[in-house]
């Protein structure tokens, strides 16, 4: 187990999109621990993506738990190949990022989310959820098509916060 | 190569060209700019700038240059040279919880006063303000929104009451709320 280095900006890699998962080798099941042992080495850290430690494949964890507030939650997820499949409503939070360190924004994102995923065993798997999971969720699946949440905010000035307070 | 850090502040009538006369004398001089913020408020334009010269370039030479192109413009431009250590010493080191203050309600004098006076008095830090006037037929109100840094031995439901207490004495609505960020 060990844990991995997270690439932030302005690394060209973070901008690509990542591969689906066709075949969960032996590789990919040794990826998954060491993935989900970095995201819990960052206090407080909810979610984090393959392609932000340099594994451009669509491979996501969340766990929403840890968060500094009680949220409803399922617990640790790692999710191969998530896929939104409906997502209503609509609601705007603050959000930091791991690759995006000295800055957060105001990020407006489906307030509710359906998707479909692997689970890391390859079983297909259905989840509905809402409010700040569903946000860590997409926030996550972002990171596969490239996008930050710069990439989402309409505003430098009314949108995004340099951080006083760092993890 | 050591840098040396500057932060620069110009204040002058908002018009076209501001911008690009301050910045190429930094380009000139061989600067880089760190960080920047640049407002207007009444017609007037304000830039800080955050940058680094090369060696060489000393605080008088970069000083003079930009106010000679500043001049014409009539930008008043304020220099002062800051080191590395003050710059991460400006981050708030003390343990501490983000909290957003909303305050509104009839414009008179006093408002940003009593309330800020309260926070120094707690020792706590302020990280933004921002303020608006919305003047509605013969109203006017006062918006006000804070970010605030509580430190740990300060209870915030307790900071919380004596804000509502001093709103109430001002007439005007005072609202405290956890920040939450999303740490992805």
């Amino acid at each position: 187990m060990a844990t991995l280095e997270v690439l932030t900006l302005p690394d060209p890699r973070l901008k690509l999109v990542s591969t689906p998962i066709t075949d969960i080798t032996a590789e990919i099941d040794r990826f998954v621990q060491d993935f989900t042992e970095t995201m819990q080495s960052f206090r407080g850290c909810v979610g984090l993506a393959a392609p932000q430690v340099d594994f451009p494949f669509r491979i996501v964890a969340v766990d929403v738990s840890v968060g500094r507030k009680p949220h409803p939650n399922h617990g640790l997820m790692v999710m191969l190949n998530p896929v939104v499949t409906a997502c209503e409503g609509s609601e705007s939070m603050r959000e930091g990022c791991l690759s995006v360190p000295d800055f957060t924004g105001n990020v407006r994102r489906p307030t509710n989310i359906s998707l479909t995923y692997l689970d890391p065993t390859g079983k297909e798997c259905h989840l509905d959820t809402e409010g700040f999971e569903a946000r860590a969720i997409l926030h996550e699946i972002d990171h596969l098509d490239g996008l930050l949440f710069l990439d989402r905010v309409s505003s430098l000035k009314d949108d995004v916060f340099r951080r006083k307070n760092y993890l | 190569m050591s840098k040396t850090f500057f932060a620069m502040t110009a204040v002058g009538k908002d018009r076209p060209g501001i911008v690009a006369a301050v910045t190429r004398v930094l380009f000139e001089l061989g600067c880089n700019i760190e960080d920047s913020s640049h407002t207007i408020l009444g017609g007037e334009f304000a830039i800080i700038l955050l940058l680094t010269a090369p060696d060489g370039v000393t605080r008088d030479r970069l000083e003079t240059s930009l106010r000679e192109a500043g001049s014409p413009l009539g930008l008043t431009v304020n220099l002062c040279a800051i080191s590395e250590t003050e710059l991460t010493r400006t981050k708030d080191n003390r343990h501490t919880l983000p909290f957003l203050i909303s305050v509104y309600g009839s414009d008179h004098p006093g408002i940003v006063y009593r309330i800020t006076r309260h926070l120094a008095e707690k020792d706590v830090n302020i990280t933004d303000m921002n303020t608006k006037v919305i003047r509605k037929n013969e109203t006017t109100t006062y918006v006000m929104m804070l970010e605030i840094e509580i430190p740990s031995e300060v209870n915030p439901s307790h900071l919380t009451l004596e804000l509502e207490a001093i709103g109430k004495d001002l007439g005007v609505q005072v609202g405290v709320r956890p920040m939450e960020v999303a740490e992805l």
